[in-house]
């Protein structure tokens, strides 16, 4: 499975997963919070470039934190209104893969992404494989 | 059309769309927003204050710290006064040219808190002190390191 470069910055790599159909889950989101006006896509434009050329915000866990229980293994991006980036970290390679982009909602039904996020990063880990060499990037 | 020029399209389209919500004075109003409110984190992680130390300064509750913290608090020049006060810093705005690349999120001059020892002390440029809101250490916490085994 393929991902996308969203920014390449000084300390980390964005990437955007892309699904079968070669879509983004994280860009269509990020494209219907632009088209809505909704100011949280600048917050998380922001969040995403600040942790590219910066790092995370580690510590402030209003804006980015690693997910526990179900979601172990995985962070979290978190704009200012609630709309949030789920993905997980590749540290060896020093990237963020987004898998998922979730607007605001209750924490059950933030369950389910997180349990395709979790789906998402086993497939990662497959392709990544040194052995099998398609550490690629589109 | 292919899948293949259909994400393609996808992708000119977001960067087209980014690039445009980039340069609209909202995105400058929310992106300040936030940056101000992750340098008062850092400020307060840097100083060991606590939020609800903070509130007690301020004379304001918990909940509105939290406010800040998340940078859902209507920021005004009196309210940013009063917190940078109550973390034993001064406010100092800058106006920088629009063509500036602004790096505040790398790094944002306050000026020092040596001023509080000996006050009336004029700062000159020397006297600022440099907050990197990231350190190299800062990134290499955290527990997402499955994925090197």
């Amino acid at each position: 499975m393929p991902w996308k470069t969203y920014r390449k910055g000084a300390r980390f790599e964005i990437c955007l997963w892309l699904d079968e159909d070669d879509s983004s889950h994280v860009e269509d989101f990020i494209l219907e919070l632009i088209s809505n006006n909704d100011p949280d896509a600048a917050s998380m434009d922001r969040l995403l470039l600040r942790t590219a050329d910066h790092g995370p915000p580690i510590g402030d866990t209003t804006k980015f934190k690693h997910l526990k229980g179900t979601g172990k293994g995985l962070v979290e991006f978190k704009a200012r209104g609630g709309a949030r980036i789920i993905g997980f970290e590749d540290k060896e390679n020093r990237r963020y893969i987004c898998s998922h982009g979730v607007p605001k909602l209750k924490a059950k039904r933030f369950e389910r992404y997180v349990s395709r996020a979790q789906d998402v990063k086993e497939l990662y880990l497959l392709e990544s494989t040194p052995e099998e060499g398609t550490n690629y990037v589109h | 059309m292919s899948i293949k020029n259909k994400s393609k399209e996808t992708g000119d389209r977001l960067q087209a769309a980014l690039a445009q919500l980039r340069k609209t004075e909202t995105y400058d109003k929310e992106t300040i927003r936030d940056e101000i409110s992750e340098l008062i984190h850092q400020i307060m992680t840097r100083e060991g204050v606590k939020p609800v130390e903070l509130a007690r300064s301020l004379g304001k509750s918990r909940a509105y710290v939290t406010k800040i913290l998340q940078g859902n608090a209507n920021f005004t020049i009196e309210s940013l006064v009063k917190i940078a006060r109550a973390l034993g810093y001064n406010f100092v705005p800058t106006f920088v040219p629009k063509e500036t690349e602004w790096q505040s999120a790398d790094m944002v001059h306050l000026t020092a808190k040596a001023a509080k020892a000996s006050p009336g002390t004029t700062l000159d440029n020397e006297n600022y002190v440099t907050v990197h809101l990231s350190t190299e250490e800062d990134g290499d916490e955290g527990n997402a390191n499955e994925l090197a085994s």
